[in-house]
């Protein structure tokens, strides 16, 4: 078996290319979803029965089904649904043809980080020792008081190689939206294969980007725990 | 009378722990709670400050008259400002340093300036002899340096009276000296203090009323020479020969 050399390295910039859509796509769907995530830790933590459950309900929908099929189901529904809102409001925008599905994928994958990141949001703050919030009234701090200064930061810590893992599985899991047409870098990868059949060449340098990336990330969370999380013995 | 509660009743579940417990509290008064495990007394500390809430009872404090069933946010907040709580587990705040610990009550809770919180707990923390561990954060200290410094963020706030929750029971016994030192200079500078402890030496000593409780009410109170020397009850007599004279057959 032959590689073609010149093939794959003139492909793997081609690809490189790819790199800003695949981070802004986890980037977008990670900061859109942390807010709404933590608010949902908060509602099971604290919330009433119905916010909790609701909550609950969504979470176990997102996990008890493949993120393939919400791409899919999303991508059919979203645009069709989304025509109906422009038509009913008067508009003559063209919708399927305008809307660029990087933005379908960004709601996919907002929806889908929404449910783990609550999770962990959740165990994070429920792992914080329930004593240092009574410290912090006991001494005249409001329970919010408490959580912004006190429990919060501690349980951003603990959350964080949970939140990298999230962040790594995103970055790899955003390569499903090519299912919507999105380029990102398998996309642009598998695009260039097929011109000339040269599957392996491409696949390995898509390989070869994920790594590096993926790799990148990984030190960085790791820099990052180490930096917030020096207040630890272990640390 | 600086704080006054009565009439409190507490009970979790089907389990009674408190049966209209009372107490009067002066100025510079060290009031010590002594008594079995499961006794309630912790459960009535808890409920002074709010940390637990009471099913019944009244509390004067501070130009208040509270019903300890249904208090106002703003009466909770009033109570806690006024009090402070040392915990037989520490719980300092992990993420802060030492002193950051002593401040955050000064400055996110009585919007004082940094600077001006920070001068107060030097001084706070120089009373507890950690002054030289500022900057340090709690995982870095022992049991002993971890309590002093809950004494320091407590005192630091200048309350009207501290409740100490058990301050010595979760501590290595060569540590346990260190921080009622701490506690014992504390009385001697005026400092009103209701202490839950099982130090008897410090008890006999320091208090100036004592209350022993079992089975969630008030058997016996007095001096501390009343209560150590000329207890009256039997149950009292009972506890003060088991934890005096306990031999280890």
């Amino acid at each position: 078996m032959e590689l073609d050399y010149t093939f794959m390295i003139e492909t793997f910039y081609k690809v490189w290319g790819g790199i800003g859509t695949t981070l802004g796509l986890t980037a977008l769907s990670l900061i859109i979803a942390a807010p709404v995530a933590f608010y949902m830790a908060v509602l099971r933590i604290k919330g009433n029965l119905i916010g909790s459950g609701l909550t609950q309900a969504y979470i176990s929908f997102v996990r008890g089904t493949p993120i393939i099929l919400q791409i899919l189901l999303l991508y059919s529904l979203l645009p069709s649904f989304l025509n109906v809102v422009v038509k009913s409001l008067g508009s003559d925008f063209n919708v399927f043809d305008s809307v660029d599905p990087f933005w379908y994928a960004v709601v996919v994958f907002s929806l889908n980080t929404i449910a783990l990141l609550a999770e962990v949001f959740r165990s994070a703050l429920l792992s914080i020792p329930k004593g240092q919030l009574e410290a912090g009234v006991s001494i005249g701090l409001s329970e919010f008081q408490t959580y912004c200064k006190v429990i919060i930061p501690q349980a951003m810590v603990v959350a964080l190689p949970a939140v990298c893992n999230i962040t790594v599985n995103l970055i790899k899991g955003t390569s499903l939206a090519f299912l919507m047409t999105v380029k990102d870098v398998l996309a642009i990868g598998k695009i260039a294969a097929s011109y000339g059949y040269n599957y392996i060449e491409s696949y390995l340098d898509v390989f070869i980007v994920y790594l590096i990336v993926c790799t990148v990330i990984q030190l960085a969370y790791k820099f990052a725990e180490q930096h917030v999380g020096a207040f630890r013995a272990d640390a | 009378m600086l704080l006054s509660i009565k009439h409190v009743r507490k009970s979790f579940g089907n389990l009674e722990v408190l049966k209209d417990v009372h107490m009067d509290i002066e100025k510079g008064d060290v009031v010590v709670i002594l008594g079995p495990s499961g006794s309630g007394k912790t459960t009535f500390l808890r409920c002074l400050n709010f940390l637990e809430k009471a099913d019944a009872g009244e509390m004067d404090f501070a130009g208040m008259h509270i019903d300890l069933s249904h208090p106002s946010t703003k009466e909770i907040t009033a109570v806690r400002k006024k009090t402070a709580f040392v915990f037989q587990g520490y719980n300092l705040f992990a993420n802060k340093t030492v002193l950051e610990n002593v401040t955050l009550g000064l400055t996110t809770g009585r919007g004082m300036k940094k600077g001006e919180a920070e001068a107060i707990a030097r001084d706070a923390l120089q009373r507890v002899g950690m002054a030289e561990r500022m900057d340090y954060y709690p995982s870095q200290l022992s049991g002993g340096q971890q309590q002093r410094v809950g004494i320091a963020r407590a005192m630091a706030v200048k309350p009207d009276v501290i409740l100490f929750d058990e301050p010595t029971s979760a501590l290595d016994p060569e540590l346990v000296g260190e921080v009622l030192k701490v506690m014992r200079d504390l009385a001697k500078a005026g400092t009103t203090m209701i202490v839950v402890t099982h130090e008897m030496k410090f008890a006999r000593d320091v208090a100036t009323h004592v209350i022993f409780m079992d089975g969630g009410v008030i058997v016996e109170e007095g001096t501390s020479e009343d209560i150590f020397e000329h207890p009256k009850e039997e149950r009292t007599k009972k506890f003060l020969h088991r934890v005096l004279c306990h031999t280890y057959e």
